[in-house]
């Protein structure tokens, strides 16, 4: 009987991990998962913060249902030219927190099979190079206020 | 003598009511610090005549007697080219009736894959009285350089294609067809409001 709540609590944890817009990987906590409203067959962006209170890993993956595929984006800005460059990943550095925001590192979703609404909800998962590897739930903000920079 | 005395404490009353009023207009009234980089002559913007996503054709000249604010990008941008509309509408919006004839106009620099339909659909997510003009290489080329806009193809991955490297500044042109201004996407949309009435007066 108590194997069976065990399993049942288990199984509901789980549930929350996949279901909230925060999830925990490994020793990673996901945080603030979130995107902004985008047409179907365009490009989007999703952006979230990690923080790590276990060993140095290393953002390697992203995959969503909503896009035909998702990389790993840096934009960095120099003489007023902004530039995106795809990079293999996202080190997240042992006891530390990287923040994926506008005008820096974001997962690009290319290829939108779907409208992206304010409101709307969609999951992600992540894989690091650890092996670990989670699904957490992006929350689309509508453009009213607009998100920080 | 008792007169004298209450002219004196009257007299001090009106002097102190004065100078507390003076005082109080002059904060009021002094310019608030303006956060764009503003431009130290501010330099006639050069006319350009481009298709908008109507087929209609828009000359920059015709639009003097408002203000403009001309901005580049191209719509499969995910990240910077939301930031930067995003933040116009909004300080459009926070400008109420002060910013209703203000014209955004948004140059896409990826007229390859731009087709003005997409241009018309993405624009309206941000407000539907942005107008995207659509370029031939050609003239992109030419609008570019008179603006001193940078924008670069740039190799990506078979899924994302290629992207734009574009200059991410908006230059905001005034009511007498005059650059007066550059807004970044740093920038916050109060911070663009409170600079179009600092220096446009609007």
């Amino acid at each position: 009987m108590s194997r069976l709540l065990g399993l049942v609590v288990a199984g509901m944890v789980m549930i929350t991990a996949c279901a909230t817009p925060a999830g925990q990987v490994g020793g990673i906590r996901i945080e603030n998962a979130w995107s902004r409203p985008a047409a179907a067959g365009s490009n989007g962006a999703v952006y979230f913060t990690l923080r790590n209170s276990g060993g140095a890993d290393r953002l390697v993956a992203a995959s969503t249902d909503v896009a035909r595929a998702s990389e790993i984006h840096k934009t960095s800005t120099e003489g007023g030219v902004a530039r995106m460059t795809h990079v293999t990943g996202i080190d997240v550095p042992a006891g530390g927190s990287i923040e994926l925001k506008p005008g820096s590192y974001h997962i690009m979703l290319i290829g939108l099979n779907r409208e992206l609404r304010g409101g709307d909800k969609f999951s992600i998962t992540l894989t690091f190079q650890s092996g670990a590897s989670g699904t957490v739930t992006v929350e689309v903000k509508g453009n009213d206020p607009p998100p920080a920079y | 003598m008792k007169r004298l005395v209450l002219l004196s404490v009257a007299s001090t009353l009106i002097f102190a009511a004065v100078v507390t009023a003076a005082v109080a207009v002059m904060l009021t009234t002094r310019p608030k610090p303006v956060t764009a980089s503003l431009m130290a002559n501010a330099l006639p913007a050069a006319d350009f005549s481009l298709r908008d996503t109507e087929g209609r054709s828009v000359t920059l000249s015709s639009l003097r007697g408002k203000p403009v604010l001309l901005t580049f990008g191209y719509t499969s941008c995910p990240d910077v080219c939301p930031v930067t509309l995003v933040k116009l509408a909004q300080a459009k919006a926070q400008l109420g009736p002060r910013g209703k004839d203000l014209q955004v106009l948004f140059i896409t620099v990826d007229p390859d894959r731009d087709r003005p339909d997409v241009v018309r659909s993405y624009l309206a997510q941000y407000d539907p009285a942005f107008l995207g003009l659509i370029p031939t290489p050609e003239e992109l080329e030419e609008v570019a350089k008179t603006y001193h806009v940078v924008y670069e193809k740039q190799p990506g991955s078979e899924a994302a294609g290629y992207t734009m490297a574009h200059t991410a500044a908006t230059l905001v042109i005034d009511r007498e067809g005059r650059v007066r201004m550059l807004f970044w996407p740093e920038m916050s949309p109060d911070e663009m409001a409170s600079d179009l009435q600092t220096v446009l007066g609007l």
